[in-house]
């Protein structure tokens, strides 16, 4: 098993796609930082009280498309922690990583490379769980660089000063339960490019569902399971797009534990249904 | 002693590597492998034959243990069943065309498989380098290799981890002549070095004639022969048909006229493979005999009028 994950390491580095996507979030983090200050450098206090009702998450506020809004206030500082997540919020990053796994998880079948190799692992569902061990340390490194090296670096570079914001708990937090939510979607986007072999339609998925698309069914699902008498039900808080949207900047230790509980339930479900599909599948 | 010794050794060298036995392979109603029963010897070079679309690739695939039987089993090295999973490893393969990365080198497409066998050592990727003839390639990419450099990659990819058992299909598709002598040299080289057993499928007859051993022919999913390569020249080579109504009453006849390789093909002909000019002689003395001889001529095949004629005719070529 150990040589199977340093093979799918050795694999990922030696990928062109992993590098071209770093390079991508580096230049957007500093785009967007410097578009963030020339917002900023606009923004009333009026505009402030309108942005405050968007950017707290809530189930009303989630929209089909990308959003990127800052948090900042008028007066404070711009930190960080508070266009990492508006990013993530965004769903910049879970862009940028459901693309790159897309890549890469098909990455073998398409080139056919994994039939020099399918045969011989006794058990084709290590394959499968290699991959996800190399696509969390994939996620780990992107958002961990994202947020702490290039993010630092575009603040530098376009306010002049580095200021991280926030407690180092409520960073840490946040961080953490937003790194588990990401990768559990990075292991949903494996499973369907695996599940489909098509890389174009597995991509146009991948997109969609970082995109909110899935918000349409959602709003379906809930006015049905109404319907069926059960109140106050939010499908949002179980999935992980969903969960995405709503995870607020300085989350509870509940809510945080609410998000690691969904992505939990979600990786070890997007595990094994990849494995067992590509065990009982023919090469 | 030794003749025990020798009898043991005797025994393991006729041991077979690979048996299957009705291996089918179904998808939806249609059988694309129909109840095969194959036989590789250890240390043969298997030549399967057989037309595009006969099934070679399907039952390859399940060998090798990338696609599942519909029924039917396969024993490898002793194992069958659920055990077969022990001995994956010891199989290489290049199935269809070679499964590559193309922006990455041939070195670093080795790495990979390496890393999945634990192979640390730069000296072994060094070695299949040179095995295949790809030593000098550099740092190259696989995307800019010509199809005859991406075969022999390929099976280098293959030779990873010292296999027992080399599955190549269809390694020489759309080589040029030069391509597939380097592919044949490669691959009788391996026989002769690493005494591997070869599994080699191709629909281009002249060229596994010059390497196999033993050939397995295919149509139609099903099996039609299995034939050692002495066998087949044999049947192929110049020979003199003798058509009878009774062919084994002239057996007594041959052998007192001192022949000694012929063969009684069927209820009415035996070929008889020497003195061929002698044809006249034979005659008059099966008909001293009281033998009436039907039919008399001398006649060859070459290797693909043979493989056309078991596998119903040029017409349908």
């Amino acid at each position: 098993m150990l040589n199977i994950i340093k093979m799918d390491l050795y694999r990922m580095l030696k990928t062109k796609s992993m590098y071209v996507i770093w390079i991508v979030l580096a230049a957007i983090l500093l785009i967007t930082t410097f578009l963030c200050k020339t917002d900023y450098e606009l923004l009333t206090e009026k505009d402030a009280m309108k942005q405050e009702q968007v950017t707290e998450p809530t189930v009303d506020n989630i929209n089909v498309g990308m959003m990127v809004t800052l948090p900042t206030e008028p007066g404070e500082k711009v930190t960080v922690y508070d266009i990492f997540f508006a990013n993530s919020q965004g769903k910049l990053y879970a862009l940028l990583l459901v693309i790159f796994t897309v890549l890469f998880s098909t990455a073998d079948i398409s080139s056919g490379y994994i039939k020099n190799i399918g045969g011989q692992v006794g058990n084709r569902g290590s394959l499968i769980f290699s991959r996800s061990i190399t696509l969390s340390v994939f996620t780990v490194l992107t958002m961990t660089g994202g947020a702490f090296l290039f993010q630092a670096a575009a603040n530098c570079i376009v306010f002049g000063k580095l200021e991280w914001g926030g407690n180092t708990k409520a960073i840490l937090s946040y961080f953490v339960a937003e790194l588990a939510l990401h990768y559990a979607l990075v292991l949903i986007c494996m499973a369907i490019a695996i599940i489909l072999k098509n890389n174009v339609i597995s991509m146009v998925i991948a997109v969609c569902l970082t995109m909110n698309v899935m918000t349409i069914v959602y709003g379906v699902v809930n006015s049905a399971i109404q319907k069926i008498g059960i109140q106050n039900f939010q499908i949002y808080k179980y999935t992980i797009t969903g969960k995405l949207s709503l995870l607020p900047m300085n989350p509870s230790g509940n809510e945080c534990l609410a998000a690691f509980g969904v992505a939990m339930v979600f990786i070890v479900i997007m595990i094994s249904v990849s494995s067992v599909v590509f065990q009982k599948r023919d090469i | 002693m030794i003749n025990a010794d020798k009898k043991k050794e005797m025994k393991n060298l006729s041991e077979m590597l690979l048996e299957t036995r009705n291996l089918t392979k179904k998808y939806g109603h249609h059988k694309a492998v129909d109840s095969v029963n194959m036989h590789i010897k250890k240390g043969a070079i298997y030549g399967f034959i057989g037309r595009n679309g006969a099934g070679k690739t399907t039952c390859l695939k399940m060998i090798s243990g990338l696609s599942k039987p519909t029924c039917g089993e396969i024993e490898m090295f002793g194992h069958k069943g659920k055990d077969l999973q022990k001995v994956r490893s010891r199989i290489g393969c290049l199935i269809e065309a070679p499964g590559l990365y193309g922006n990455m080198t041939a070195y670093e497409n080795l790495n990979i498989k390496c890393k999945l066998f634990g192979i640390k050592k730069k000296s072994y990727i060094e070695e299949i380098l040179r095995i295949i003839g790809l030593e000098d390639v550099g740092k190259k990419k696989t995307k800019q290799f010509s199809l005859g450099m991406k075969q022999r990659l390929g099976i280098g990819l293959a030779l990873v981890g010292e296999p027992d058992l080399l599955v190549l299909d269809e390694p020489i598709n759309g080589l040029d002549p030069q391509g597939i002598a380097e592919i044949r040299d490669t691959i009788q080289r391996l026989q002769k070095e690493k005494n591997m057993t070869i599994c080699i499928s191709s629909h281009i007859l002249e060229e596994l004639s010059k390497i196999a051993t033993d050939y397995g022919i295919i149509h139609n999913g099903s099996l039609l022969q299995e034939i050692t390569r002495e066998e087949l020249m044999r049947r192929c080579s110049e020979r003199m048909e003798l058509t009878l109504d009774h062919p084994k009453l002239a057996i007594p006849v041959l052998d007192s006229m001192g022949f000694t390789n012929f063969q009684v093909t069927d209820k009415e002909h035996i070929h008889i493979f020497e003195r061929l000019n002698e044809s006249a002689v034979l005659n008059m003395e099966l008909a001293k005999s009281g033998i009436p001889v039907k039919g008399i001529s001398i006649t060859s095949e070459e290797l693909e009028t043979y493989f056309l004629n078991l596998t119903g005719g040029a017409d349908h070529a």
